[in-house]
């Protein structure tokens, strides 16, 4: 009796203390970067938290700021779309011809492996400032999304393709039945390394370019006039966006997902008539 | 009795010597020419090694006869130059204290002096004024005559978070327009991109730092400069002077070598004098330096590259005057606050 | 005719068939009963389209519509049973319908909606069932269509099915003897090899025989 006692109120408290670890961990490496800006006590080599907190305030209530995000998000995302999009039909493409696959192949594994300083110089003789951020982050996300979605054509089970096949399935109801099903998992993995390398690629592309009014533009400010609170408060803002728009792409790929299943069962849920 | 006759006898034997030591010390005192209260202080001072950071432009024009010197051993104390084509390449030196002194635009000498600020005092000093205005707005084409011409170009320039960027958004302000919106501004790494751009490009604006500007227009007939930013500066703040760079020295190195650093300021006021009165061989060591391809251009460069050598208490006016536009407009370009009196040396 | 005509056909140097008939009765079931190995789900194959033989040919199948269950499930395991059936119907044959049918072999109306994942093995084999006898096909193979089925579920859907077969041409692949006479099918077995190893074929039970059609 005492014994099963014990064990009921100990799982209680061990799920408790599950929800609050990562805050701890957190506020523990907080004050270990406190205690080290205090300790050198000189703000250009490492700024204290606080003061990043305090710049974060000031920053984040002026209509600049949100300009700047604002610029900054849309253009990365039109690259990631972009690569979304274009990587989706090349990889369909290389899917269904051995020609067009070894034409693309070469291409793509070229972007892959090329630094991203070389395709910003590159680009930024080419075209303006302003568009170089979309244009370096939909470079970078490019080949991952496609290489991930061919890997998911290709390993789709045949023997569902056969069912297909037998029963002359017109190709549109395949498409969302079969197709669509088996490569999402990979597509929605794609996307997520996608988006990381876009917006990392799409802030060094603006750190160099440095269009007018966006975060790079920031970042780099705070390097020449030797502000270190500024950029780890834009570090941050970078990283919390960067998080947002990943979850916000997966489950939007989520959701459009079941929204497909649901249609293809017939919106039988909605109630059977007997 | 013998032992006594030895003894006093050595005795008087010591006693001589004795007189004849004291006697030969304070000779030279006495037969020697009354001696002059500086020689004590002529005996040459230990010779400094001083690191000096400058920038490819008018900064390094007026300091080619001092390297030249150097090469050659014949400055009064041994020069360690060393040329930078951005800003962004001095500043972390600075910070870090590689260097003893250095050559940067205005602003980001008050910058260095704002973020190197400890409670022991400045860690920075601002020593002398080197450069006047020499930005020029230059256009391949003919139509820009004015600044409501700009309305809508693209305008090139290099010099982010310095003096070029700062002194350009207060000019367009003052001519009414709206630099976030009334024209795009492009901003390349170092001036020679940007003349680059202005040479393949018909109808490009760019902003240009001379000796750039010369250059430019010397080599390529389709460039002509549209406006003078020095000229510009006076009529929209005539109480000012466009102050583009300046000489500052780390104050660890003030105080331990006084002399030494009286020494650099002597030998670089002669430098500056020289490319001034003697363009065309300055234009030689300026060519061979590697700033400007031609030394007859660099002749040609150098009245425009506004080199000068401004000290003391004028050079506090001029430097005070500009940042105070400066920070008007933006605190950030100054590095949040106006520099205290221990900013300026010799105050 | 509807059949294989002295068909060969190997996999890699293993020869599953060889030079085997097979005539299909027009509109009626054709039984083919075997050991594991003979080659039946083979014959399913070549007859369907989705092999072709290495030497002989498969005739009167050219155009025909065409339905089929494997021996697994080979289902969309996000749909549901209604939609897996759907997806092979399309929008003409209304959910009423569907429901109706899979009713019929035993599935209540929970296990209609949910996807089949959630389904239960016997469960699951009767989703592919309907999925193969509901669409109006002219060829129909059913490759040992009651698998994993219990008792009770495998009458309603046998009766479901014969119903279903009526004046259909299909193939029937089984074991299960009971099945074949259930659905009234002709018998055609695959004896394993004959003296010289070849599989062959005999016919018993029903009124057809051997020989080579014409």
């Amino acid at each position: 009796m005492t014994s099963t006692s014990a064990a009921d109120t100990a799982a209680p408290t061990g799920d408790r203390w599950r929800a609050v670890r990562p805050l701890l961990a957190a506020a523990f490496w907080l004050a270990v970067w406190q205690l080290a800006a205090l300790a050198l006590h000189q703000e250009i080599l490492l700024v204290s938290p606080v003061r990043v907190l305090a710049r974060l305030a000031e920053l984040v209530p002026t209509a600049d700021f949100w300009a700047t995000v604002g610029r900054t998000t849309g253009r990365i995302t039109t690259g990631f779309v972009a690569a979304a999009v274009v990587g989706v039909m090349l990889a369909a493409a290389s899917a269904g011809s051995r020609a067009v696959e070894a034409l693309v192949k070469p291409l793509v594994t070229t972007i892959r492996s090329t630094p991203v300083v070389s395709f910003i110089i590159l680009v930024l003789i080419w075209a303006s400032s302003d568009k170089l951020a979309a244009i370096i982050s939909f470079l970078m996300a490019l080949p991952i999304v496609h290489a991930n979605v061919l890997a998911g054509i290709r390993q789709r089970d045949p023997k569902l393709l056969e069912v297909a096949t037998v029963f002359a399935v017109p190709w549109r109801r395949r498409l969302l039945a079969i197709d669509v099903p088996a490569v999402l998992p990979y597509f929605v993995a794609g996307c997520r390394t996608g988006v990381g390398l876009a917006w990392k690629s799409g802030i060094a592309a603006e750190v160099i370019g440095l269009p007018s009014g966006s975060i790079g533009e920031q970042l780099y400010q705070a390097k020449i006039l030797l502000s270190s609170a500024d950029l780890f408060a834009w570090t941050v803002v970078i990283v919390l966006v960067a998080s947002l728009f990943e979850r916000v792409v997966v489950s939007g790929l989520s959701l459009l997902e079941r929204r497909v299943s649901a249609g293809m069962s017939g919106g039988v849920d909605a109630g059977v008539a007997p | 009795m013998r032992r006594i006759a030895g003894l006093i006898t050595g005795a008087l034997t010591a006693a001589a010597l004795l007189v004849g030591c004291a006697g030969t010390t304070t000779a030279p005192e006495t037969t020697s020419a009354a001696p002059t209260p500086s020689a004590t202080a002529t005996t040459p001072a230990e010779r400094t090694t001083i690191t000096i950071a400058s920038l490819k432009g008018p900064t390094t024009m007026g300091l080619v006869k001092l390297m030249s010197d150097a090469e050659a051993g014949k400055g009064l104390q041994d020069y360690q130059a060393t040329m930078y084509a951005t800003p962004d390449e001095v500043v972390p030196k600075v910070v870090q204290g590689q260097v003893d002194i250095a050559m940067v635009p205005s602003n980001l000498a008050a910058v260095l002096y704002n973020k190197t600020l400890t409670d022991a005092g400045a860690a920075v000093q601002v020593a002398a004024v080197n450069t006047l205005g020499v930005l020029e707005l230059l256009e391949a084409g003919d139509t820009v005559k004015t600044w409501a011409d700009l309305k809508g170009k693209t305008i090139y320039i290099s010099g982010k978070g310095a003096s070029p960027e700062y002194t350009l958004n207060f000019l367009l302000r003052e001519n009414g327009l709206d630099p976030a919106t009334d024209v795009t501004v492009e901003y390349k790494s170092e001036p020679t991109e940007v003349a680059a751009v202005l040479a393949a490009t018909p109808g490009a604006v760019g902003v240009l730092p001379q000796p750039f500007a010369t250059v430019l227009t010397m080599q390529t007939p389709s460039v002509r400069p549209a406006l003078d930013f020095t000229d510009e500066w006076t009529k929209v703040a005539p109480d000012s002077q466009l102050v583009m760079g300046v000489v500052i020295v780390s104050t660890a190195f003030l105080t331990e070598h006084p002399q030494a650093f009286a020494d650099f300021l002597t030998d670089y006021q002669a430098s500056v004098k020289f490319t001034n009165d003697d363009p065309a061989a300055a234009g030689e060591l300026i060519a061979a330096a590697g700033i400007v391809p031609k030394a007859a251009i660099a002749a040609k460069a150098i009245p425009a590259c506004n080199i000068t050598f401004v000290d003391g208490a004028e050079m506090k006016s001029a430097l005070d005057g500009y940042l105070k536009v400066l920070f008007a407009a933006d605190p950030a370009s100054v590095g949040g606050s106006l520099p205290g009196d221990d900013f300026y040396v010799g105050s | 005719m509807i059949g294989l005509r002295a068909v060969t056909k190997r996999y890699g140097d293993r020869v599953v068939l060889d030079a085997f008939d097979l005539a299909l009765d027009d509109g009626a079931v054709t039984a083919l009963l075997g050991a594991n190995g003979s080659g039946k789900t083979t014959v399913g194959r070549l007859l369907l389209g989705l092999v072709a033989p290495d030497v002989g040919a498969v005739e009167g199948v050219a155009g025909l519509r065409r339905a089929a269950q494997f021996q697994e499930n080979r289902l969309c395991e996000q749909l549901s049973a209604v939609g897996n059936v759907r997806l092979v119907l399309g929008r003409a044959v209304p959910v009423a319908e569907v429901v109706a049918a899979l009713r019929a072999v035993g599935l209540d109306d929970e296990s209609v909606a949910k996807p089949v994942h959630a389904l239960s093995g016997g469960q699951r084999r009767r989703v592919a069932l309907v999925r193969a006898l509901l669409p109006e096909a002219e060829l129909v193979v059913l490759d040992e269509p009651f698998t994993g089925v219990d008792t009770a579920a495998k009458a309603l859907s046998l009766a479901w099915a014969a119903q279903r077969l009526v004046g259909r041409t299909a193939l029937l692949i089984t074991h299960d003897e009971a099945e074949a006479a259930a659905l009234g099918a002709r018998v055609v077995r695959l004896a394993g090899r004959d003296a010289a190893g070849r599989p062959a074929a005999e016919c018993d039970g029903g009124s057809s025989d051997l020989d080579p059609p014409v």
